[in-house]
């Protein structure tokens, strides 16, 4: 071992003799194109970092770490509940200018009636009335080997499907609940998967979901627990639902906006 | 020696002048590319001037190893839920050294 790398620190002195002798006895060396060519690569990397300080402002790079988008994604989460709180603030500070005007015109009842109705409607109001509680939840399943886990979470057609019976059953205001969170449906809510999470209304939530609905307690129940209707399939993958009727229930106001940007009453001009 | 200058100085020109698409690279394969650029710069820097002829061919081929190599350990490396990051560099940094080492005076 020892000869060895004597040896190869004798082949490495050799060479540097050779260079330097030969060096010495031409004066110049020949630069093969290779090394040209890796001269003028090496120098168009060495701008790598000029090019990684100009996108830094604009766009994530792909090196951001994990880490470093969960921080990110927290404080957009901390600034929409802000974003949130300050909404609901200016719509009671917009509810009681509404009321005001209202007296001051004295505007008849049945406008501010109307008016009431349309704003449960479009979720803009908390309500209240009979319903029916729907939980839904994963129960730990034992996966047969070879099947995917896929089946055994909840996801957003399950959502959906339930949603759209209890629409069609007869429910006029309906909210998902997840841990705290709790998210009223209106005409724009979205259900969709992201990953393994499910957003609603661009809040992200967890199983389990506790679906609220106002309606008829009897016609909301019947249409759910129906044969072929659409919790029996998830039966068979071990998702538990379980449904409650309600003798009161209050939905919360929907969260987010509901600014109009292109659509405007038919026959109306610009 | 002072063509190598001016060419580094044209590929940093280049580089700075033209958007060059480094972004669709993920940044621990442009490492790679950078540090097996260097091995294989400094590679050819010795065999230039210890007088070796006929070098584009082994040139070529030490860049191409290092870069398929350490890509082929980062690439499955990542399949396996295994960061090789550095293991891939390893070879490349010590081909590196040993370059300097013959390539600097005694």
């Amino acid at each position: 071992m020892k000869s060895e790398s004597t040896r190869a620190s004798s082949t490495w002195q050799a060479d540097n003799n050779h260079m330097n002798s030969r060096n010495k006895k031409s004066g110049r060396s020949q630069l093969s194109a290779m090394t040209l060519i890796l001269a003028l690569m090496v120098g168009i990397m060495l701008t790598l970092p000029f090019q990684v300080i100009d996108r830094a402002g604009s766009e994530p790079l792909p090196s951001e770490s994990r880490q470093e988008l969960i921080n990110r994604m927290s404080k957009m989460v901390e600034e929409n509940d802000q974003l949130r709180l300050e909404l609901e603030q200016s719509r009671i500070s917009a509810a009681g200018i509404e009321a005001s005007v209202a007296a001051g015109e004295e505007a008849s009842a049945e406008l501010a009636e109307a008016m009431a109705r349309y704003r449960i409607l479009a979720g803009l109001d908390a309500v209240s009335g009979p319903g029916i509680r729907l939980t839904l939840s994963e129960e730990e399943a034992e996966v047969p080997p070879g099947t995917e886990i896929t089946p055994y979470l909840i996801h957003q057609e399950d959502l959906l499907n339930i949603v759209n019976e209890l629409w069609l059953a007869g429910a006029e205001a309906i909210s998902i609940r997840s841990r705290d969170r709790t998210e009223r449906l209106i005409m724009s809510s979205t259900i969709r998967c992201v990953g393994s999470l499910i957003d609603i209304n661009n809040t992200r939530m967890t199983p389990p979901f506790d679906i609220f609905a106002i309606g008829d307690p009897d016609d909301l129940y019947t249409s759910l627990t129906m044969p072929r209707g659409v919790l029996e399939p998830l039966q068979f993958f071990n998702i538990h639902a379980e449904i409650v009727k309600l003798e009161e229930i209050t939905l919360p106001p929907y969260g987010g906006t509901t600014l109009l940007q292109y659509a405007r009453p038919a026959g109306e001009d610009e | 020696m002072w063509l190598i200058f001016v060419c580094v100085l044209i590929g940093v020109a280049f580089g700075y002048w033209f958007d060059i698409p480094f972004g669709s690279v993920d940044i621990k394969y442009l490492g790679l590319l950078f540090m097996a650029l260097l091995d294989s710069f400094t590679y050819a820097l010795v065999r230039d001037l210890t007088g070796h002829r006929n070098n584009n061919g082994p040139i070529f081929i030490r860049l191409v190893i290092g870069v398929v190599v350490g890509g082929f350990i980062i690439y499955f490396g990542e399949k396996s839920q295994l960061d090789l990051y550095l293991v891939a560099l390893v070879p490349l940094a010590v081909g590196f050294s040993l370059n300097l080492y013959k390539f600097l005076p005694k």
